[in-house]
């Protein structure tokens, strides 16, 4: 081949010096302006639109003209998925319905559907109590495959209608697809999902869950926004669980024990969306709403009351519980209605006098109270280092018979709060706040130990919260610290310092670590961990194509698939070692989560969890 | 899915700085920006339940309990509030209602013991935290439970230990590992009791007996009625309203600063809204009052102007509407402008972007500063009320500011005024309001009254960030007027030069920077730039040769210098300087094109591939990256590759004649001889002068022109 057909490829270089220039100039150093970046990728390649549109916020998916044919960009991806979303919305209401879609079954459904031949399936107990029925179908063990067979647009509806349990009502989670695994190839998708379903048997009420392995046909013309249509539909593992006792086991009473208060019907039955319209933002009410509240008795008559953090501008909350279990709000008298943005708190003895006082994280100081036996607090410690704490927690981690405290420190110096933060790097991010341990000295005097106990090495993550157990039963408790962005920290107590033995233990869980509790869930006689994270269907489609991130390594994109995969179940085996046992469906499947909490609720002898979840819900549903 | 999409991808590599993808923290900063317009993010999940399957995992049971709350929750504490023998859980959320109590009321088909322990005060802590529980019965495997405080999120739980007996027969045995202390033993415990245990005393304890709370049945959880919908607070730390030019009702154009030295409500109201008639109905009637305090209204029609994405009309004409309601007080009409400006200053205030609600009204005092905001109607009472407030102690406003009464730990009153006032002048410019941003930036120092040039550059960026480019240049030559010694204000102006391609305007501004810090490196690569458009690469190389020593990891200035290495043919250098440039930023596209380039030129042709492949990774849109791979592939002999890749550059890009040859060529190679020609052919209808292409087509069929 001639020379002449290897020049330098004029088209960039031409545009590299003056074009590309000016961009150096703007994006210098010392001048950073907002639109440069976005035009150094229109400069340098004016031929295409789509970088720019991929990098601005208001940008909405790129036309599908844009896309292109054949390879697996992003964008495809993105359309398929929001085309499938729309078609299971179709057919969760065709089910729901149960009504023959005639004509419009072609706008959902291919031909016919195959699906695993249900002789091939088998249905087995797995858990029965007087109230609770929990039944799993699937291949037997040992069969990967089962015989597919295919049935037309009517039996199938008819045959899911049935294996949940004839979804009822149209309740908005009646029957319910989420996405998170899409790929697409010629002419067709694959989808994973998972199902959840709402029905009744035998007049109980039954809960479906699965994961739904589907393949779609997608327009001939290998058009994305086309209508996918759904051809196949696996379901490898369906868990049915079945209430036996119609009695609704839990209901709310917050208004019955707290109706009586001014507390309750104007401060506490009004959310922060309400809120931050009514308190001046330089007053912090924080709109995430990170308030916790902290459960002890504060006048010794038995009775635990209550202490309610609240978002700057309204005061926080101490309730007195009456012996009718309703509660009288005590804030202004006792001394502790601060109207400081504050988190979290603790009601606990500090100096071993016999009554409860108060520790408290507000945004400019951890505060410490005395109680004077009788309810009634004074302030003596104002700790200014340790201010825009979360999740304050106790132990007696020096065993010398009085209470420490260990402060969270979740944002990093220079960080507003209240906003999604910058970590970096994300998914190891060491930009977060220091973490501080406060030694009880005595007379409530409190001493900053972290650095010399061995807790001041990697202390820069985005730690919400963490949980004091003795993981290795030797009697001296050691610290799990759940870190947002990243790994979690497990410190083995080696007689008042801390060694970190995440790595060796296996405990780091990468992923967006929101808090951790303790638990011996198995009866093994050693404490495992539950690890609130985050589950995000997005993610998980995201992070699995093939570009997104390319020059990502591939460990580093296992990591980010990790972090999405949810909430982690980590079982202590014993010898300073965890394994993640985490079934991804189940108790992994949670959401954005954030306290998690290992009770026995049913008094079974086994502790059951129960997890707070989502992250903002605001009137545009549209979720971002 | 924003999240995933638009903010994840722009994550930059472990190692560098998050400003080396300005995209990321940029859309960070959008992402909380459509938080802040109301958009959900991971809104509307359910909590769920988690059933142990007796050690066997676990099973999601919520909606089967009534739990599966779609509420934004936080914490969740864990008590036996009623001492029914099971537990029930506080819950915190985000969302209303932001506590709820979940009474558990499961079948009591089981029985429980409950354990209190309290430590000696010396050797262990009265609380007895990290004590642990050991309860054994029978032959079933042992419970065990550790005394916790504040463990998972933001939350203390009971300090009550509790133990289901489901399957548990027998004599139940306790032991009790006291931290720092013995352990004790205990048996004879009995289903359904609740014990106190005091460290060393070796007793079973049932404590003062507390009957059972007969907590009154559950009301339905119906929204308690709470008091109407009535958004709006009093402005603790004040700031100026932003000064508004309307049209009165003589069609002239007024200001609100023309309010200045009395309070004065400002309402924006429209003739559609009926509230806002009720409203205005009440000023008219307390009209004289209104006087008599020193104070007055504007009421500003905002009729036919687009709220909320709607421009509503009632098709009545707002003078009559005044007049009907017997209201003689200044009005006007609003302009767009004016919601737009209290927009931000509704932003700034709250945190939360939205168009105003209609009606608004804002409480300014006699200096021009917003004392009150009100989102919907006010009242006679309420008005009068802050009025008279205008002139309380800042302690009296401060309360007001509240919602409820309380106490304060930190002082809001103590703030850093200036910042504060210089936050909002920021905010105004970010907006597109740069005049009202300089007046408030004015007002922000009245001692003063001068603005410093760090102000000045400031408020520069910011319009410049805009793209206000006028305004930017105008804001930095004030800030060099009153320093000209100013480096970043020189440069900045000098790039807003250079965006207009005025060369020789843009150079003495850059060249004065490197008279004050001789290794200014943006200026550096300005000038170097300036050098590369005057024809002077040698100086230009210079140039950014000084910036790479002394900052070797500024990614931009190592792609310019090897692109310019590169343009003057010395390609093992350039290599060298593009290598790190990749390195640096490895989602700069054109890093990649022109160091695959650079590598073709040199014979590297695997590796030539591999920059072109990651170069398409980045944007699967380039044309010149599929001719560059042709071009490798066909070395490599591998024509039906090359031939894709050929139609992939021509599918992006149809009118480059070299691709149509080199197609030609590739598929001349692979015998298809119809479709070379076919190719040859459009090259030289591209390109007559393609001599490459003819001579090609010449050997195909002679016969051809």
């Amino acid at each position: 081949m001639e020379n002449a057909t290897f020049p330098f490829p004029k088209a960039n270089h031409r545009l590299a010096p003056p074009a590309l220039w000016f961009n150096v100039g703007l994006c210098c150093l010392a001048l950073t302006l907002a639109g440069c970046e976005k035009q150094a990728v229109t400069s340098a390649t004016p031929a295409t639109g789509s970088p720019a549109a991929a990098s601005s916020a208001s940008a909405t998916p790129p036309p599908a003209e844009s896309i292109v044919t054949g390879g697996q960009s992003k964008e495809t991806v993105d359309l398929w998925s929001d085309a499938v979303k729309s078609q299971w919305a179709g057919i969760e209401t065709a089910v729901v319905n149960g009504a023959p879609l005639g004509a419009e079954a072609g706008a959902f459904f291919h031909q016919s559907v195959g699906v695993i031949d249900p002789a091939a399936l088998q249905t087995q107990e797995v858990f029965q109590d007087p109230s609770f029925k929990v039944t799993e179908t699937g291949l037997p063990s040992g069969v990967d495959q089962g015989p597919m067979i295919e049935l037309d647009v009517e039996a199938f509806i008819r045959a899911l209608r049935e294996q949940v349990g004839h979804v009822a009502g149209s309740s908005d989670n009646a029957l319910h697809f989420k996405l998170y695994g899409i790929t697409a190839g010629e002419g067709r998708l694959k989808t994973r999902q998972r199902l959840t379903a709402r029905g009744t048997r035998n007049g109980n009420w039954v809960d479906s869950y699965a994961v739904v392995d589907a393949t779609w046909v997608t327009p001939a013309a290998d058009a994305p926004g086309g209508k996918p249509l759904l051809a196949s539909f696996s379901v490898q593992r369906l868990v049915q669980n079945e209430l036996t006792d119609r009695t609704v086991p839990f209901e709310d009473i917050a208004g019955t024990v707290l109706g009586g208060t001014d507390a309750w019907s104007e401060q506490l039955q009004l959310g922060m969306n309400t809120w931050v319209r009514r308190i001046q933002r330089s007053l912090h009410p924080d709109f995430l709403g990170y308030h916790g509240m902290a459960i002890g008795d504060i006048d010794g008559d038995g009775l635990e009351d209550m202490y309610v953090c609240q978002p700057g501008g309204l005061p926080n909350l101490l309730f007195r519980r009456q012996p009718d279990g309703t509660l009288t709000d005590v804030s202004a008298a006792a001394g502790v209605d601060w109207l400081d943005n504050s988190t979290g708190a603790l009601l606990l003895d500090l100096d071993n006098d016999g009554d409860a006082d108060l520790a408290v994280a507000t945004r400019t100081a951890f505060l410490i109270m005395e109680n004077d036996g009788r309810g009634k607090f004074a302030l003596r410690e104002r700790l200014t280092s340790a201010g825009m704490g979360y999740s304050p927690t106790a132990a007696d981690y020096d065993l010398d018979g009085d209470l420490d405290l260990l402060v969270l420190r979740y944002s990093g110096e220079g960080s507003k709060g209240g906003d999604f933060p910058t970590p970096h790097p994300f998914h190891n991010a060491q930009n977060g706040g220091a973490n501080i341990l406060l030694q009880n000295q005595g007379a409530f005097g409190f001493k900053d130990v972290t650095n010399e106990c061995g807790l001041g090495v990697d202390n820069h993550r985005f730690s919400f919260s963490a949980a004091w157990e003795d993981f290795d039963n030797d009697g001296r408790i050691d610290l799990y610290i759940a870190n947002d962005f990243g790994p979690n920290q497990l410190f083995r107590n080696e007689g008042g310092s801390f060694v970190d033995v995440s790595s060796e233990s296996a405990t780091q869980d990468w992923g967006f670590g929101m808090s951790a509790t303790w638990a011996d869930y198995d009866r093994d006689g050693l404490m495992d961990i539950y690890v609130s994270s985050m589950f995000s269907g997005a993610g998980n489609q995201v992070i699995a194509q093939a570009d997104f991130n390319p020059s990502m390594t591939e460990e580093t994109r296992q990591k980010y698939l990790k972090m999405v995969r949810g909430n982690s179940l980590l079982k202590n085996r014993g010898q300073g070692r965890f394994d993640d046992i985490t079934d991804p469906m189940a108790e992994g499947f949670a959401g954005w989560a954030w306290g998690a909490k290992f009770a026995d609720f049913n008094n079974d002898g086994w502790e059951d969890l129960y997890v707070a979840n989502g992250y903002v819900s605001q009137p545009d549903k549209d979720d971002l | 899915m924003f999240f995933w999409r638009r903010v994840a991808p722009q994550i930059p590599e472990e190692g560098l700085k998050p400003t080396a993808t300005p995209g990321y923290t940029r859309n960070i900063r959008d992402l909380n920006d459509l938080v802040s317009r109301g958009k959900s993010f991971s809104g509307y999940e359910r909590n769920p339940f988690y059933l142990n399957l007796k050690g066997q995992g676990f099973s999601e049971t919520a909606a089967l309990l009534g739990v599966d709350y779609n509420d934004d929750s936080r914490a969740v504490a864990v008590i036996d509030w009623d001492h029914d023998g099971d537990l029930d859980m506080w819950v915190t959320n985000r969302t209303a209602p932001r506590i709820r109590l979940l009474k558990n009321n499961f079948p009591r088909s089981h029985s429980s013991v409950a354990i209190r322990l309290i430590g000696n005060g010396t050797t262990t802590n009265r609380d007895a935290i990290g004590a642990r529980l050991v309860l054994s019965a029978g032959a079933q495997p042992a419970q065990i439970r550790t005394v916790h405080a504040g463990d998972a999120f933001l939350s203390q739980s009971s300090a009550w230990s509790h133990f289901g007996l489901g399957a548990e027969s027998g004599d139940l045995t306790l032991a009790v590992a006291w931290p720092g202390g013995a352990t004790e033993t205990f048996s004879g415990l009995k289903p359904g009791a609740r014990y106190s245990i005091t460290q060393g005393q070796g007793q079973l304890v049932t404590p003062m007996a507390v009957s059972p709370p007969a907590i009154p049945a559950a009301t339905p959880a119906a929204p308690a009625a709470l008091k109407a919908e009535k958004a709006g607070f009093w402005v603790v730390n004040q700031v100026p309203f932003p000064k508004l030019t309307y049209t009165d009702n003589k069609g002239a154009a007024r200001t609100t600063a023309e309010f200045l030295g009395k309070p004065a409500l400002i309402n924006l109201w429209a003739t559609w809204c009926s509230p806002c008639l009720e409203e205005l109905g009440m000023l008219a009637k307390h009209a004289q009052e209104l006087t008599s305090m020193g104070a007055t209204v504007l009421a500003l029609n905002v009729d036919g102007l687009a709220v909320d994405g709607s421009a509503p009309d009632s098709g009545a004409k707002p003078e009559a509407v005044l007049a009907r309601l017997g209201y003689q007080l200044p009005h006007g009409t609003a302009r767009q402008e004016n919601l737009a400006m209290v927009e931000v200053l509704i932003e700034y205030l709250t945190a939360r972007r939205a168009p105003p609600s209609i009606p608004t009204s804002f409480l300014v005092d006699a200096k021009g500063q917003v004392a009150a905001v009100y989102l919907g109607p006010v009242s006679w009472e309420q008005l009068s009320g802050d009025l008279a407030l205008l002139n309380a102690s800042p302690a009296a406003q401060l309360k007001r500011a509240t919602p409820r009464p309380g106490r304060w730990f930190a002082d809001p009153l103590n703030i850093n005024r200036e910042s504060l006032l210089g936050d909002y002048a920021t905010l105004f410019a970010t907006n597109g309001f740069p005049e009202e941003s300089q007046r408030l930036y004015a007002l922000a120092k009245p001692q003063a009254a001068e603005q410093t040039a760090q102000e000045f550059y400031n408020q520069a960026k910011a319009a410049a960030q805009q793209g206000l480019t006028q305004q930017a240049m105008e804001l930095y030559q004030k800030s060099i007027d009153l320093d000209p010694n100013y480096g970043q204000a020189l440069t900045g102006l000098g790039a807003m030069l250079l965006l207009q391609k005025k060369i020789d305007e843009a150079q003495p501004l850059f060249e004065k920077a490197l008279s004050i810090d001789p290794n200014h490196a943006t200026a550096l690569v300005n000038l170097a730039m300036i050098d590369q458009a005057r024809g002077k690469p040698e100086s230009a190389l210079q140039r950014l040769r000084q910036v790479i020593a002394r900052n070797p990891e500024y990614a931009e200035a190592q792609l310019n210098l090897g692109s310019l290495l590169a343009s003057t043919k010395q390609f093992d250098e350039a290599i060298k300087h593009l290598s790190k440039a990749v390195e640096l930023n490895p989602k700069r596209e054109v890093a990649h094109l022109n160091l695959a380039a650079a590598l073709m030129e040199t014979q590297q042709f695997t590796k030539a591939a591999e920059r072109y492949r990651a170069a398409l990774q980045l944007n699967p849109r380039i044309p010149q990256a599929y001719f560059g791979l042709g071009m490798v592939q066909s070395r490599e002999q591998n024509h039906a590759e090359a031939v894709k890749s050929f139609r992939q550059s021509i599918a992006l890009n149809g009118a480059s004649s070299r691709t149509w040859t080199q197609l030609g060529l590739s598929l001349l190679a692979l015998g298809e001889k119809t479709a070379a020609a076919q190719a040859l052919t459009k090259a030289v209808e591209l390109d007559p002068k393609n001599e490459g292409a003819k001579r090609a087509l010449q050997e195909i069929s002679p016969t051809a022109p």
